[in-house]
């Protein structure tokens, strides 16, 4: 019986040591049971080819220990929605940081390459992605395989009346866009703020600098963007369009596009500095390409509240009904 | 349908009965290959890969209680229903009952 033992010691090395000795012999056990009633059916020995035919059914040896011992998933199905949900979130965190290292790295060197900052972006993304997966699957895994209390992970606890109050499909807010306005807000902070964290090289090669009267403008709008940047985290929590919600995103609309076309109608933006600028470029060129994303963005920041407005008169139809 | 999809959900249908059919056979003790003979007699055919792993699972569920025993010059797991194994299967014969009785009516609706 030389095959069914190969095969028993095949088994048993797909299973943990403390269940190899019990099960391989219990496996011993039935294999050899099963042999004897096919010869005593043939009235004959069975040959080692009937004997490794009978243990082909079986199946591979790994399949069979793992019907012994079935493996356990690296995150077990309950907790599966909650994990893709955090990928999700760590995914989106990652690409804000990665959108945020790369742009500073632009705005600091001297010359732009499209292709280049497309690269570091993307590669820096998935580098940092990878691991961030890899710790996060491998917190999931020991979570499961620990056996810890997790009914807080699954909400458990959780009422009827605590779920929001969503009735149309725009009210759940998309990650995306989420993930998007934190981004630009907190960019765009960095570059008002750039003296702060620019290097004194970098800040004396600077060829352009904004016009003092609009660095006026500097302690208001960060304040925008700072409320801006608290309320995305806000919703990053609740992520559902509400009267309360859109209110707030109606007023901050508001704000902005005055800002911006405010600074759209204003004379100069941009001056220059004691460096040159690149040749077939100029102040004026750079100025105008400023003002027209200013009254883009203006115009945007409208066609925002006219929206949220509209979503508001809805819900308020809802509430009446 | 196809046969590949009347195979799995037929899979589905018999895997939850299985426990019951072995619990029940296991009133009286009986070693793998004879439970599982037992039970082709009584026309529920079990391939070894399911049946073996489920004892030993209901064993260690402290539905069963086995023993060795040397028997015709080899070494056999004798399994039997244990006490809470006994308790479990009475509700679930009541239960399984309540739910034939029930899909009975429907089937014969259709």
């Amino acid at each position: 019986m030389d095959l069914v033992e190969r095969y028993i010691h095949a088994v048993q090395r797909y299973l943990p040591e403390d269940k190899r000795t019990d099960i391989g012999r219990e496996l011993s056990s039935h294999l050899l049971d099963q042999l004897e009633g096919q010869q005593d059916e043939l009235g004959r020995k069975l040959t080692d080819d009937e004997v490794a035919a009978t243990l082909q059914q079986w199946g591979h040896p790994r399949q069979v220990a793992a019907t012994y011992v079935p493996p356990t998933p690296l995150v077990s199905s309950e907790l599966m929605p909650v994990y893709k949900q955090t990928l999700i979130y760590v995914f989106g965190l990652i690409f804000l940081l990665q959108c945020l290292g790369s742009s500073i790295h632009f705005l600091q060197t001297d010359y732009f390459k499209t292709l280049q900052f497309l690269m570091q972006l993307l590669f820096g993304f998935f580098d940092t992605a990878a691991t961030a997966f890899m710790v996060v699957t491998l917190l999931f895994y020991a979570y499961s395989a620990g056996g810890a209390d997790n009914s807080w992970l699954l909400s458990k606890q959780w009422r009827v009346q605590d779920l929001p109050p969503v009735s149309r499909p725009w009210q759940q807010m998309s990650a995306g866009d989420l993930l998007t306005d934190l981004a630009t807000s907190a960019f765009l902070l960095l570059v008002l703020w750039h003296p702060l964290w620019m290097s004194a090289e970098t800040m004396a090669s600077t060829r352009v600098a904004l016009n003092p009267e609009i660095l006026q403008w500097v302690p208001w709008l960060s304040t925008l963007l700072v409320v801006s940047v608290l309320t995305n985290l806000w919703w990053v929590l609740r992520p559902y369009w509400t009267k309360l919600t859109l209110s707030i995103n109606v007023v901050l609309n508001l704000l902005f596009s005055l800002s911006f076309l405010l600074l759209w109608f204003s004379p100069t933006l941009l001056v220059g500095t004691e460096n040159p600028l690149p040749r077939l470029l100029t102040i004026a060129d750079l100025d105008r390409v400023l003002r027209n994303i200013f009254l883009l963005a203006g115009l945007f920041c409208i066609y925002e509240v006219g929206r949220d407005l509209y979503r508001l008169r809805q819900l308020a139809g809802k509430a009446a009904d | 349908m196809t046969e590949n999809r009347l195979d799995k959900m037929r899979g589905e249908l018999r895997r939850g009965v299985l426990v019951l059919a072995v619990l029940s056979s296991l009133k009286q003790p009986h070693y793998g290959y004879s439970l599982r003979k037992q039970l082709q007699d009584a026309g529920i055919d079990i391939d070894e890969g399911t049946l073996y792993p489920l004892v030993r699972r209901l064993a260690e569920q402290g539905l069963l209680d086995s023993e060795w025993q040397q028997a015709e010059g080899r070494e056999r797991r004798y399994y039997q229903l244990s006490t809470l194994g006994g308790e479990l299967l009475q509700q679930l014969t009541e239960e399984w009952q309540q739910l034939n009785g029930a899909l009975g009516n429907l089937l014969e609706q259709l």
